[in-house]
């Protein structure tokens, strides 16, 4: 498959969203913890960054300060997050006024965000379709009729079969694969132009994991967005990313494109990363490396 | 199904025979007052050996009955059906699956289990000491000094410090959790230890190195390993022998070698072609869905 | 790297020594963040204290009276350094015309008050004697208890007993009312949820079932009905005891439905799971392992049901249902405000709905700080 054929014509020369020095720390009654240190990283139009780390290695919280979703006792101290949108045009998100309305236009809008447990983006108490028309209506002015439309042919789109009939459902209703397919449209019916999946596929089992991978690519080159993907799994990344930034205890370690990354790791970090994986750990146990058949 | 290239246990019996484990749930009809309308076959006829020393994969996706399979064993509930022979340290043979409860508890030390959730498998209201030491305390094995002592041994053993006992769990990350975890399974050094998905929830950098841990004590203590997986991948390398099983039935058990380097059940096939290569020219089979429902067709 | 010290996001404890402070000293930790809860308590412990001394610290018994003073104004003590702590004595005229009585301040005269005086004498607890008070009007070694013009700290009331004296042996009562109950709804609230939570099935479809009955009978029907049923002629006692089993009846199905509702959450976890797997015996998960994931909510049930028990026993007695003179509450005090004139014209009669409203909130504010204390996610 050719993913690099469509963005490149139209290729800016300055990447879609470029982070700065970025600084988040959480103040906590035992002290302060440094989750991010001088971060700078940059999303290239149309293509998808991978952030991999371990647990608790800053991946996540860097993240959520790209919408400024960071709470209490956390704060971002320095750092700039340039959003160079088609839409809102150049935007610095780390210097925003915390309730401008630019905010909330770049959230959902422009920037789109899903999560590893499904449930936190879904409100239980009302139905999925009701959940993505409000997600068009609060950032499109279309009629209800219309976005109802738009719903149902998302939902069509993320392959959920019979939409008219989950429309009305509610999302305990639904498998754990089902509610992602569904964050996933909720995600991306507004077209944005940046989608970060945090780690959307680490409580799935391998099989619906595949599916919800294939899915984000087809849309992501339907759509032209680019995507922050958030992972401790390389075998994820090598399938889905096109650049890595590797983190460790809030700092990234090593950045470059996926290949050159796997072929030649350089920080000791990255090295563990791709050690732990199971493939190379019975390759390295003796065990024939072995052909992956599907005949 | 003796693996050619390691037959440990040989001739002499093995540890556990599973015979024809069956396991049915009620379904109710929603309302009150409850009324039967049918069963839920969870557990479908399994039958498995395991001999002592070596390490079974019991790989399948959520809802295939391999946590009702090990929960039959471990008697968390009685099996509807079927044989559980374990052969006790004396050379006894009991058929689990039909014990009652009383004479049960005192040779529920032989057989334990790790985990999934690090979180919510450790009471939050204990130390990590008695946590660790409850075992002794339930089987009235040590107390005092000794008791001490050997919660200390078992903590360093799994590769945290001695003075750890006196913290409580929410001073742990997930992979230290999953290891207070072991040392509360292997404390009684049982002969078999059920590992019900111990690394799905840790990344893989820890997954690796409690797999590592698992090894090193099999080793150490000869231990016997069911392991619980829902990711084909992870076994690799640490089991023996995989079951892959399906809607409550074992599709296919061989050696793991075997099993990746010629699968014969398609569902073995559709699971290994989902789990992501670190190499990007080997690509992901996006389609699993439909090779899934190709397979449902067929009847397979 | 190891997993050696991962910087956890929500910091766990607040010492030195991380990780080793037991649950419940985080539990009082979180508290003490709570100001208005902390504060609350502090009240309610005095509240408490003054109870429990009465006799000590109300500067007359609850049966005194001055008939020449029936509805006293309140005198709020002024200092001087001449007469120490002292109001000026009222003195009463009626207008010859209206018949309206008005009190007016004497400032000639002053009776001069004091600390740890001599006064009636009481046996504290009905066991010992004494004749200290607190706080009360300063006199002549040699004058009688009942000597000199009286001291109206919060008013009198229509046969001039003194309300400040009667509030606080009022609080005796209403006050431990409220903690009796909640003994006997913690007695039944446990048991019976802990029944239908543990053994589940057929028992606890039956016990839930009987608790919505309880929940959907009308409150104040059902204590007009067992109030009905109370014998005017019953000593104090028996009635006091009498009126907190009916409270307790009505509320223990709240605290059993949550003792139920924690059993069978709890009861899930694979942490009791792996104790069974040990070989623990029944009594030892219940206890070891399931009673102290929830002892914490229990208290905050418990604390939260206190005002309902409360604010029960006052509308049980000013209803006339409940307690009658000459015993002493909040609720009985309350039934000389039958009539808005008397509200309208002798206003200080509402002290008990002050120190109500007061002690209510003290045990909701309270409630709240523990319930944050115990449930730091909400």
């Amino acid at each position: 498959m050719p993913p690099d054929l469509s963005p490149a014509p139209v290729r800016p020369p300055a990447a879609l969203l470029e982070v700065r020095n970025l600084r988040v720390s959480f103040f906590t009654p035992e002290g302060v913890v440094g989750a991010v240190q001088n971060a700078s990283f940059a999303i290239e139009r149309g293509r998808t960054l991978a952030l991999v780390g371990e647990s608790g290695s800053g991946k996540s919280v860097t993240a959520y300060s790209l919408l400024r979703l960071i709470q209490p006792p956390g704060r971002i101290l320095s750092g700039q997050v340039l959003l160079r949108s088609q839409r809102v045009g150049e935007v610095d998100l780390g210097h925003l006024d915390e309730r401008s309305g630019l905010l909330f236009t770049v959230r959902g809008g422009v920037i789109s965000m899903i999560f590893q447990e499904p449930m936190v983006a879904l409100s239980p108490v009302h139905t999925i379709g009701s959940q993505i028309d409000e997600a068009i209506l609060v950032h499109q002015e279309v009629s209800r009729a219309a976005a109802r439309r738009r719903t149902l042919e998302m939902l069509h789109k993320v392959g959920v079969a019979d939409p008219e009939h989950r429309y009305r459902q509610y999302p305990h209703e639904l498998s754990g694969g089902l509610r992602q397919r569904v964050v996933i449209a909720m995600a991306l019916v507004c077209r944005p132009e940046l989608l970060i999946a945090d780690e959307p596929t680490t409580a799935l089992d391998l099989t619906t994991q595949a599916q919800i991978l294939g899915l984000i690519k087809e849309l992501q080159r339907e759509i032209g967005c680019s995507v922050l993907l958030i992972t401790h799994d390389f075998g994820v990344v090598a399938q889905m990313a096109d650049d890595v930034a590797v983190m460790h205890r809030g700092e990234i370690v090593e950045r470059g494109s996926v290949r050159a990354v796997l072929r030649n790791p350089q920080h000791p970090c990255t090295r563990l990363l791709l050690d732990a994986l199971p493939a190379r750990r019975a390759a390295a146990a003796g065990r024939r490396p072995d052909g992956r058949a599907l005949s | 199904m003796d693996s050619p290239e390691e037959p440990p246990g040989g001739a002499e019996t093995p540890l556990l025979q599973v015979r024809g484990l069956t396991k049915e749930f009620p379904i109710y009809a929603p309302g009150w007052p409850r009324r039967q309308v049918g069963v839920q076959r969870a557990v479908d006829d399994v039958s498995f050996d395991l001999s002592t020393g070596e390490t079974l994969g019991l790989v399948g996706e959520s809802g295939c009955g391999k946590s009702t399979t090990v929960r039959c064993l471990l008697r968390a509930f009685a099996p509807t059906a079927g044989e559980v022979r374990f052969a006790l340290p004396d050379q006894r043979v009991v058929d689990l699956a039909r014990l009652p409860e009383r004479e049960l508890k005192p040779l529920r030390r032989h057989i334990q289990m790790v985990f999934q959730d690090p979180f919510s498998s450790l009471n939050p209201r204990m130390t990590v000491g008695e946590i660790v030491g409850e075992p002794l305390v339930i089987h009235r094995l040590a107390r005092g000094r000794e008791l001490e002592d050997r919660v200390a041994q078992v903590l360093e053993r799994v590769g945290l410090k001695p003075e750890h006992r006196l913290r409580y769990p929410h001073a742990f990350s997930g992979g230290q959790r999953q290891r207070i975890g072991i040392a509360r399974a292997i404390i009684l050094r049982p002969s078999l230890l059920v590992c019900d998905e111990a690394t799905s929830a840790l990344d893989v950098a820890m997954q690796a190195q409690v797999l590592d841990l698992l090894k090193e004590l099999q080793r150490d203590f000869g231990l016997t390993y069911l392991f619980v997986a829902h990711n084909l991948d992870v076994v690799r390398g640490f089991c023996d022998r995989v079951a892959v099983m399906r809607r409550g039935r074992i599709v296919e058990e061989a050696p793991t070698a075997e099993i990746f380097a010629a699968p014969r059940h398609p569902y073995t096939r559709i699971l290994l072609s989902a789990v992501p290569s670190p190499d990007p020219d080997v690509p992901l089979n996006f389609r699993v869905g439909e090779d899934l429902a190709r397979l449902d067709a067929t009847g397979g | 790297m190891p997993e050696t010290t991962v910087p956890a996001l929500p910091a766990a404890s607040p010492t030195p020594e991380p990780g080793t402070l037991s649950p419940w000293a985080l539990f009082w930790w979180r508290f003490t963040r709570h100001r208005l809860a902390v504060g609350s308590l502090y009240l309610l412990v005095v509240l408490y204290v003054l109870a429990a001394g009465a006799e000590f610290f109300a500067p007359y018994s609850s049966g005194w009276r001055d008939l020449s003073y029936a509805q006293c104004p309140p005198q709020l003590p002024r200092f001087s350094w001449r007469e120490g702590w002292h109001v000026p004595v009222m003195r009463l005229t009626v207008d010859p015309l209206t018949f309206k009585k008005t009190y007016y301040e004497d400032e000639r005269e002053v009776i001069r008050l004091g600390f740890f005086v001599r006064g009636q004498p009481y046996r504290l607890w009905g066991l010992i004697a004494g004749e200290r008070h607190f706080f009360g009007v300063k006199r002549g070694a040699d004058a009688a208890a009942n000597g000199g013009p009286p001291f109206y700290f919060l008013g009198a009331d229509k046969y001039g007993r003194d309300i400040f004296s009667r509030l606080i042996h009022g609080s005796r009562i209403s006050l431990s009312v409220g903690l009796v109950a909640i003994a006997v709804t913690f007695v039944l609230g446990i048991t019976i949820g802990g029944v239908s939570g543990y053994f589940g099935g057929p028992v606890d479809t039956a016990i839930q079932r009987v608790i919505e009955i309880v929940n959907a009978f009308p409150q104040i029907p059902l204590w007009l009905a067992f109030g009905a049923v109370l014998p005017a002629d019953w000593p104090p006692v028996s009635t006091y005891f009498a009126i907190t089993l009916v409270l307790s009846l009505l509320g223990w199905t709240g605290l059993a439905r949550v003792v139920r509702g924690k059993i069978l959450t709890l009861r899930e976890e694979d942490y009791a799971m792996a104790a069974r797997l040990l070989g623990a015996s029944h009594a030892r998960i219940l206890f070891r392992h399931l009673l102290p994931g929830f002892t914490s909510h229990i208290i905050v049930v418990l604390t939260m049901s206190v005002p309902a028990m409360i604010l029960g026993e006052t509308s049980l007695s000013f209803l006339g249902l409940g307690l009658r003179p000459p015993v002493v509450s909040w609720g009985v005090m309350l039934q000389d405000c039958l009539s808005i004139q008397t509200v309208a014209s002798y206003p200080w009669l509402l002290m008990p709905v002050v120190l109500i409203v007061v002690t209510v909130l003290a045990f909701n504010f309270l409630g709240d700080g523990l319930r944050d204390a115990a449930d730091p996610q909400g």
